[in-house]
């Protein structure tokens, strides 16, 4: 992702051989590169306006995100800013999974469908912040203690830019989930394929976290070190697998009537293997 | 229609020469109404394979197959669309929405034209094996699609390397390979929900088969 300043890959042809291919395009391309400007060192991020754009632009200019951290520039902003995307693209998300009795047609009452859609649409928003909020002091502190100094405000933006990745991701899958509740019956499969797709998300946010942890530092000062890394994703595991677990249901189950909150029983790991083993014992094996 | 010829032509030097593909994927130069003749384009030749595949029941049967085979690759390439753009950010070229979009199209054009050309090779053996062949033609259908897919992921290989090589960044093999198991996972889901393609004669023929299952239990349960 930062290789931008690499040397081009070499084509498979020599440039003879590709003039000879394409006559009348190449001359456009030469003009082309004549007029673009020489790449500039990236300046602090200055996001459009528009949801679309906002999303596009901290997907599109990382390099300029980095700076404004570095430079302590607009930080309340950029917090508001990742916040607002997280908020958003976990609602839609949630609106997607609480969609899946819709999609199914199971026996739960259409009132209890749609009301479905909108409490998991709020839920999986409240479950990304409280599963920040709760893993914020022990992932600062420790921090503060061994790895890069980082300034409270500057974690804080830092965290959030990565759940802002991490419900980006999710909220792209929304049409993958849609689809698979659409064309199949199996409750337990979308649940898997949703925790599937959490798994992906989550990934690629703390991975976000970490590359520009490692950006951002200064050189020559004390770096965070790798082991801290593994530490805060089983911490962020720990916590957010219970916390997803006291919110359930999000899809909901055909079989229960319409609730938002069930009685507190087992536990995540418990109904994933359940689910599993429910998967693969719901195939049908005569034939 | 000189704007199509045109088109066209374009359109088969960015598959014969993917190296320099990279113009069209970056509008660098852009053909007028590209897009949509690459639409019709991939349309019509998944088509003409369609239509080999149902021939096997009759006319019905193709015809039905011909409307169906489009849309599972054109419909498979929408759903994937956005998760293919956001991992093309974190981890591709970085492409902008309306590359991206293009990119895909050529990839699903280079797979059409690919599978087109074994079409000949289909209607011949699906119109000269006997009603027994049915168990024959699945195999033949399947190895069919391996190839084409083979053929279609070298080609898109070289297209997204050129485009990466003119945006000066590295392509990461983790990128292709997510992308191509999203789509194999898709796709193969579409393809269940849109059978039967060639149509057993142990049941009676319709044009859709009630959900049951999914291709993955249906994988699972060959396997196990």
């Amino acid at each position: 992702m930062y290789e931008n300043d690499l040397p081009p890959e070499g084509k498979g042809l020599s440039p003879d051989e590709t003039q000879a291919h394409k006559p009348e395009l190449r001359n456009e391309k030469e003009k082309k590169v004549s007029e673009e400007p020489e790449p500039s060192p990236p300046g602090p991020a200055c996001f459009p306006r528009g949801f679309g754009k906002t999303v596009d632009y901290l997907l599109h200019h990382p390099e300029e995100v980095l700076e404004s951290f570095k430079r302590d520039k607009d930080l309340g902003r950029l917090s508001r800013i990742f916040f607002v995307i997280s908020l958003i693209m976990a609602a839609i998300y949630g609106a997607v999974m609480g969609a899946t009795n819709l999609l199914q047609g199971s026996s739960m009452p259409l009132q209890g469908k749609f009301l479905m859609i909108l409490i998991s649409g709020i839920k999986v928003p409240v479950l990304f912040l409280l599963t920040l909020i709760i893993v914020f002091p022990p992932i600062y502190v420790s921090n503060a203690f061994v790895g890069v100094r980082l300034s409270f405000q500057k974690m804080l933006a830092l965290l959030l830019a990565s759940i802002a990745i991490t419900s980006t991701v999710l909220a792209s899958t929304a049409t993958v989930v849609f689809f698979f509740s659409l064309t199949t019956k199996s409750y337990n499969f979308i649940k898997l394929l949703h925790v599937f797709f959490f798994i992906c998300a989550g990934y690629a946010g703390l991975s976000y976290l970490f590359r520009c942890i490692k950006a951002i530092s200064p050189p020559g000062m004390r770096q965070t070190p790798g082991k801290l890394f593994v530490v805060w994703l089983l911490l962020y595991i720990f916590v957010g697998t219970q916390l997803a677990w006291v919110l359930r249901p999000f899809v909901g189950s055909p079989n229960e009537k319409f609730q938002v909150f069930r009685p507190r029983s087992g536990n995540f790991y418990e109904s994933v293997l359940y689910s599993a083993r429910k998967v693969s014992s719901e195939i049908d094996w005569r034939d | 229609m000189e704007s199509w010829g045109n088109n066209i032509k374009i359109w088969w030097k960015s598959l014969v020469h993917p190296e320099t593909a990279d113009e069209l994927v970056l509008e660098v130069v852009k053909p007028a109404g590209f897009n949509r003749c690459l639409v019709i384009g991939i349309a019509l030749l998944y088509a003409v394979y369609g239509l080999s595949m149902g021939l096997f029941r009759g006319a019905y049967p193709g015809l039905i197959a011909a409307v169906k085979l489009p849309f599972l690759f054109l419909l498979t390439q929408v759903i994937c669309f956005p998760l293919f753009y956001v991992l093309n950010c974190l981890m591709g070229p970085r492409l902008k929405i309306n590359h991206c979009f293009r990119l895909l199209l050529l990839a699903t054009s280079a797979n059409a034209c690919a599978l087109a050309s074994y079409a000949p090779i289909s209607y011949f053996f699906t119109l000269t094996t006997s009603k027994m062949g049915y168990h024959f033609l699945v195999l033949m259908h399947v190895a069919v699609f391996a190839v084409a897919g083979l053929l279609s992921i070298i080609v898109i290989v070289l297209i997204v390397r050129s485009t990466a090589s003119r945006l000066k960044c590295r392509i990461r093999p983790a990128f292709i390979i997510a992308w191509s198991m999203l789509y194999a996972f898709i796709g193969t889901q579409m393809a269940w929900v849109l059978r039967p393609w060639i149509g057993t004669w142990t049941v009676p023929y319709a044009p859709f088969r009630p959900l049951e299952g999914s291709f993955i239990e249906s994988v699972i349960k060959l396997l196990f």
